[in-house]
């Protein structure tokens, strides 16, 4: 598949292509796409030096194997589909425990994704229901189709789209109807919630703000067939009695069938949207872009390799795993962001350049603890005492220092990450963000030598190349060049009796370096 | 030699010499302004600022700007005389109806959305004809179309309760660097001081590390992430140069009491500071308007919190001279229902309501606009938002007709097509 | 025949007059004849019910809402006052009176949102929006003496049935005891501040003490309002009583109800068996009028009914008399198609709920 790809891209670039990107390059853009933080000093210096053939290969089948690509997708996936909202009652640890085991060995997408639109709240998968939140349908409706169709469906609820020809109010209605018998009940023993469905005994309703006439629809996919709905004899509607506070169990419920239908290898709308979600994470740009606009204005820019790409994924039952491996084999893939030789400009369709990608907030602190050698601050717990005053810390009246991770991970998600239920797509570079990195008490604590941090380390070198060659390959995982190497010396020599400021100096501006915030 | 904007200049050095990076310890700091001379040129003709001071959830026109007493749908209070002959607000304004010969009211603005979630964002954005991008905000538009009035402050300030930040979603299509510097409470953002173990010096040896190594990085490559990266630390380093226009030990006591000691009072008073620093576009945010239920108790609470310190902000720009370069725009999303509901309430009420302006272009004293006589519907053609937008461009001096945005290629109508100026209300 | 004894679970509607403006308040007069009712449309509204239906007249004096209103207790007198400080006494028994006997010009700032009459008849007390409790006589309405101590707007007044103390209740949740005998000296502070919340980033103070009610005995004094306000916009609470032991003046029993209503308890009564009725109002939905018996939290009952502003009860003590919300078909956001034909003001309708079991010919 990754030789397709190639083929593919190749034939539709239209120009010169920028090479495959140096090894230090892949390795960092590997690692981070995969398990969400940069390779450590001693990783890039390994892979550097190894010069059998295939390295590349195994590092991807390494990281995919490996313990924290599960954790990384967690937070890849948990803030695609939560949008950093707060909208259910399971707790997030659970939640996050149920991606992370759905990610390892092989994950299926589609049985993922069925899982959380049909979650009842029973059984070992009851974190899933957190998808659901409180069961709001207008929102669901929005959200499933938005997030698995790629269709901005919002403004179809009162009318056909204003500017989109393909959606309709009868498919906003459609979706509706699969949704709307949804709602939470308390079982009364447990005292907790679940997710049922109440019985549909017929269509639901619709009118278009503009015109006067009412139609209905049963529950009815874009592009697919009505589902009639049973009618029952009196009674005859159940398969389950009411107890303990929960409902009698309807026959037909068509949530159920929602993730069934939806969630499937026969809905081409899912299967390419899917494949357009992770091939966007991946390199950077979607076949169609925006994500959530995919209707016949808006074609895909590579229609065959979509074509190849959704069949194989099918055939390969949805396997994540799959899907990425295959597009991190390819060169397309692994392309340069440094443009070709005269040139200036790229269509970004092209992938004739790799596009540069933002850090996530979570990737971007990962990843400075690494650079930065504070790693051990991920597993500091909260001492239990007082709650951390994080609205003082950024009001100037807490003048502490967080030591919790949760409370660290908490403030870089408020700086970096975007509102509850904005979508995380795109970089956002803002002054807010610049002056919490340039002038953070906590991110210049990371700079000060202590253990055996990076500061520390270099602290104790003496040779202004070894000191180099160190920063470098632990903050931007590469090998300095001559004129970074001179720079470095010459500025300690500058600054003698401040060694230790001198190269927190260093440190700083690597880490607040351009080349540092993106994934190249 | 490439030319400054090139992003994908093959050399590295040509910004930044080696004696700056090494001397620097030594010598004085220069940091000097960023101003080039045509956009030195361009700021004098320009000067004109804007303050928006949106009263988020619905103000009453008939508690605030249109009591119409003795009318069906009138509310309890008395309408007292303003200075101006023969008009009457609301006994709940009487600062703003002494100065009310220095700012306009419309009173027939009829607009289509009747919702917040839609009809904040729709009108904040001018409400323009659909082309299937984000418009920007305003105070993003204002930023792009007229540029920074002093090139060392961003362009959009935003004062607000609650958190602040960077707000690029306000930009839309223009891009983050017209986003909105939001201030949480009206405070600066905690990180413009640089700590304290960091010395000015040490910070610009440090930065000019930091440049240097993005000047590499971008070479051999295009892009816009970099652009803007680079951008956000850029502003980020004129606003630390500029923590002046936060410093409140300028403020006059006297004029803390004159605005009131509460929110939107102190507010208003931080968005007098930041237009005399020379910020291009100030918004105030003020929450909790939404009176659907007992809007009669609650209006007697909160319009005085608008009428006190806005009165206050007139004269003051008024006394400055500075009323004729600054225009100032107090609305909300719409107006109230003239019935009264279950719980002693006003819903919303898009089709007749009113709003205030004053300053830049804007007459003095003028009523435009009115309604039936019980405030229901408006009397003869009402005004839209895209109307409002005509104007405010055309008071800004910028010709909405003519002056276009240029995006991906489509120029873009920078207010609604088939809309234009009010000119009642403008000299 | 004996009266069917008072039964508050079974209570009926035995009669209702409709009115085309909003009415806030709604009381009978001591004999039981006359309802006066007063609200948006400034007019003092009687209605006379000896006859077969209830003949109508109005009584045209004031020039902003009417706020409350309160009857002597043996002499025809009605006392009116407004949202900008007037105060009426009018002969409302005497068909040719139609101009006010005396005229208080400027008794409050602002709204005068609660008046009592003490038993004896002679003094005729306000309050409002100046937080000062102000004494008139009730034959010349001369100002015979003002308490002050509240911080903020008062909302509710009432006499104890002994007819020596006085409470006022305002915005911030506090209740304040006055001993009328003695010169009106203060006695003491009870602490009802569960019914005032003032949230964050609330822009104003939400709640107070919106209604006072004795029971017969004198023993309870109710407070109701609500608490836990979400907002200063929609503000949607809980709606509650809190029932305090006269002697000690601590809270002895917190009273909610059990439908969806969310704003204040703004008017209670007690019945003379204990019971305690009380309305509450909702958003464009269905209250209830509720009946508690004190020791339990919960009510004993509650009649599904639009949101009402007051509560009377009947001399004879077995009707209720509620000045209700009708809605006139318009309403919501925004205009719809129907209301640029025609846009209707909403309306009243005065409930008198029986309050014992509806008698089968009925």
């Amino acid at each position: 598949m990754s030789a397709a790809i190639d083929r593919l891209i190749t034939a539709k670039a239209g120009g010169p292509l920028a090479p495959v990107a140096d090894d230090a390059a892949f390795l960092r853009r590997i690692h981070l796409d995969l398990v969400g933080n940069i390779p450590t000093s001693v990783q890039t210096r390994t892979f550097l030096r190894d010069k059998s053939a295939g390295k590349r290969s195994r590092v991807i089948d390494q990281l995919l194997a490996s313990k924290t690509f599960a954790e990384h997708w967690t937070d890849r996936l948990s803030v695609m589909l939560l949008e950093r909202q707060q909208l259910s009652q399971v707790p997030d640890d659970e939640w996050r425990a149920y991606l992370k085991k759905s990610l390892q060995d092989q994950p299926r997408w589609n049985v993922l994704i069925g899982e959380m639109i049909a979650a009842t709240g029973k059984g070992e998968s009851r974190a899933a229901m957190r998808f659901l939140g409180k069961g709001n349908h207008h929102r669901l409706t929005e959200d499933i189709s938005r997030l698995f169709l790629g269709r901005d469906l919002e403004c179809a609820r009162c009318h056909d789209h204003p500017s989109v020809d393909d959606w309709t109010q009868a498919h906003y209605w459609g979706l509706y109807a699969y949704l709307n018998q949804t709602r939470l009940a308390t079982h009364s023993g447990e005292k907790r919630s679940y997710f049922v469905e109440n019985l549909a005994t017929k269509k639901v309703e619709f009118q278009s703000v503009f015109f006067d006439d009412q139609e209905d629809t049963g529950p009815r996919l874009p592009g697919g067939k009505e589902i009639p709905i049973p009618t029952f004899d009196e009674h005859q509607g159940f398969e389950k009695p009411a107890a303990d506070g929960l409902p009698a169990v309807p026959k037909f419920r068509p949530r159920e069938r929602l993730a069934r239908d939806l969630a499937s290898g026969r809905n081409n709308l899912f299967v390419r949207n899917s494949i357009n979600r992770f091939w966007k994470l991946m390199m950077g740009r979607g076949f169609w872009m925006p994500l959530d606009q995919a209707h016949s204005e808006n074609p895909p820019s590579h229609p065959e390799l979509l074509d190849l790409l959704e069949r194989q994924f099918v055939a390969h039952q949805f396997d994540i795993k799959w899907l990425l491996r295959q597009i991190a084999f390819s060169a397309s893939y692994q392309r340069s962001s440094r443009l070709p030789p005269g040139e200036t400009e790229v269509e970004p369709e092209s992938y004739r350049v790799a596009h540069l990608k933002g850090l996530t907030p979570e990737q971007l602190l990962h990843s400075i603890l690494r650079a930065t050698g504070n790693e051990e601050v991920r597993a500091q717990e909260s001492t239990g005492e007082e709650k951390f005053d994080r609205r003082g810390y950024f009001t100037g009246t807490n003048t502490g220092l967080p030591t919790a991770y949760a409370d660290i991970r908490t403030i870089f998600v408020e700086t970096f990450g975007q509102p509850a239920g904005v979508p995380e797509d795109d970089f956002a570079p803002g002054l807010n963000k610049a002056l919490f990195l340039m002038n953070d008490r906590l991110v210049l604590h990371w700079l000060q030598p202590r253990k055996h941090n990076l500061a520390s380390r270099l602290a104790q070198m003496k040779s202004p190349d070894a000191i180099a060659k160190e920063l470098y390959c632990a903050v931007l995982s590469r090998l300095p060049e001559e004129d970074e190497q001179q720079e470095l010396s010459t500025y300690l020599e500058a600054h003698p009796d401040r060694r230790r400021a001198g190269l927190s100096d260093l440190i700083w501006a690597l880490l607040t370096s351009t080349e540092f915030r993106l994934n190249h | 030699m490439p030319h400054p904007g090139s992003t994908s200049c093959q050399s590295p050095f040509h910004a930044l010499s080696r004696r700056r990076v090494l001397g620097l310890l030594g010598g004085s700091i220069g940091f000097g302004s960023l101003v080039q001379p045509a956009l030195a040129r361009e700021i004098a003709k320009k000067n004109k600022q804007v303050c928006l001071i949106w009263l988020d959830g619905g103000i009453s026109q008939f508690e605030s700007w249109h009591p119409l007493p003795g009318s069906q749908f009138a509310g309890p209070f008395r309408s007292i005389p303003t200075s101006i002959p023969g008009i009457h607000f609301s006994e709940l304004l009487p600062h703003t109806a002494r100065i009310a010969h220095k700012i306009s009211i419309i009173r027939s603005m009829c607009t289509k959305d009747p919702n917040h979630s839609t009809g904040v964002p729709r009108i904040q954005r001018g409400d323009p004809i659909d082309r299937g991008v984000d418009y920007p905000y305003l105070g993003s538009a204002v930023a792009k179309l007229l540029g920074p009035a002093d090139p060392e402050l961003p362009p959009y300030v935003w004062i607000k309760p609650g958190n602040g930040g960077f707000i690029a979603r306000e930009a839309g299509f223009l891009g983050a660097e017209y986003g909105a510097l939001a201030l949480g409470d009206g405070k600066a953002p905690i990180h413009i001081h640089r700590p304290e173990s960091i010395s000015a010096q040490q910070d610009e040896a440090r930065q000019i590390l930091r440049e240097r190594a993005n000047q590499r990085f971008k070479s051999y490559r295009g892009s816009s992430e970099i652009d803007a990266y680079e951008t956000s630390y850029r502003m980020a380093r004129q606003l630390m140069a500029r923590k002046d226009i936060f410093d409140d030990t300028r403020i006059d006591p006297g004029d803390r009491e004159r605005y009131g000691s509460h929110p939107l009072g102190r507010h208003i008073l931080r968005a007098r500071h930041l237009l005399e620093s020379g910020v291009r576009f100030v918004k105030v945010n003020s929450y909790h308007w939404d009176t659907h239920s007992d809007n009669f108790n609650m209006s007697q609470r909160l319009i005085p919190q608008i009428d006190q310190p806005f009165a206050a902000l007139i004269d003051d720009l008024d006394e400055r001279g500075m009323l004729d370069d600054v225009l100032v725009v107090l609305m909300s999303e719409f107006g109230r229902t003239p019935i009264i509901n279950s719980r002693l309430g006003r819903d919303h009420w898009p089709d007749c309501w009113s709003l205030a302006l004053a300053g830049c272009g804007i007459r003095r004293g003028a009523i435009v606009g009115n309604s039936d006589r019980d405030g229901v519907f408006v009397d003869g053609t009402g005004y839209d938002i895209g109307d409002l937008f005509h104007t405010i461009f055309s008071v800004l001096g910028i010709d909405p007709r003519r002056k276009k945005y240029r995006h991906k290629g489509q120029k873009l109508a920078i207010a609604h097509d088939e809309c234009g100026p009010i000119r009642e209300v403008m000299t | 025949m004996k009266p069917p004894p008072l039964d508050a679970t079974a209570v009926w509607i035995s009669r209702e007059i409709k009115f085309p403006r909003q009415l806030f308040r709604a009381r009978f007069s001591p004999d039981g004849h006359t309802i006066a009712a007063g609200g948006q449309d400034r007019l003092v509204h009687l209605w006379d019910l000896r006859g077969e239906e209830p003949l109508h007249r109005s009584l045209n004096g004031h020039e902003t809402w009417l706020s409350s209103l309160a009857f002597h207790p043996t002499a025809p007198r009605l006392f009116t006052a407004d949202y900008q400080g007037v105060i009426h006494c009018w002969n409302y028994l005497d068909e040719n009176s139609s101009k006010p006997i005396w005229t208080i010009p400027s008794a409050d700032r602002d709204n005068v949102r609660s008046l009592v009459v003490t038993p004896d008849g002679r003094r005729l007390i306000s309050a409002g929006d100046d937080a000062i409790i102000k004494f008139w006589r009730t034959d010349n309405g001369k100002e015979l003496t003002r308490l002050e101590g509240h911080h903020d707007c008062i909302f509710s007044l009432a006499v104890s049935p002994d007819g020596k103390h006085l409470v006022s209740g305002d915005l911030l949740g506090t209740i304040r005891q006055w001993d009328l005998a003695d010169g009106s000296k203060f006695v003491r502070v009870m602490d009802a501040s569960l019914l005032h919340t003032r949230g964050e980033q609330f822009l104003a103070d939400v709640g107070g003490v919106r209604s006072l009610a004795f029971n017969a005995e004198g023993t309870l004094l109710a407070a109701g309002g609500m608490k836990d306000a979400k907002s200063n916009a929609f503000c949607p609470g809980k709606p509650t009583v809190l029932v305090f032991d006269w002697l000690n003046g601590k809270i002895r029993s917190e009273l909610r109800i059990k439908g969806k209503s969310d704003g204040p308890l703004n008017s209670l009564c007690f019945l003379s068996n204990g019971t305690l009725a009380g309305h509450t109002e909702i958003l464009h939905a269905n209250s209830e009028l509720v009946f508690w018996k004190i020791d339990q939290p919960d009510p004993l009952h509650s009649l599904v009914n639009p949101s009402a502003y007051e509560l009377s009860l009947h001399p004879d003590g077995r009707q209720l008399l509620a000045a209700c919300y009708l809605s006139g078909g318009s309403g919501g956001n925004g205009a719809r198609k129907r209301d640029r034909e025609k846009y209707i003001s909403n309306g009243s309708t005065l409930r008198v709920f029986s309050l014992y079991r509806q008698p089968a010919d009925t």
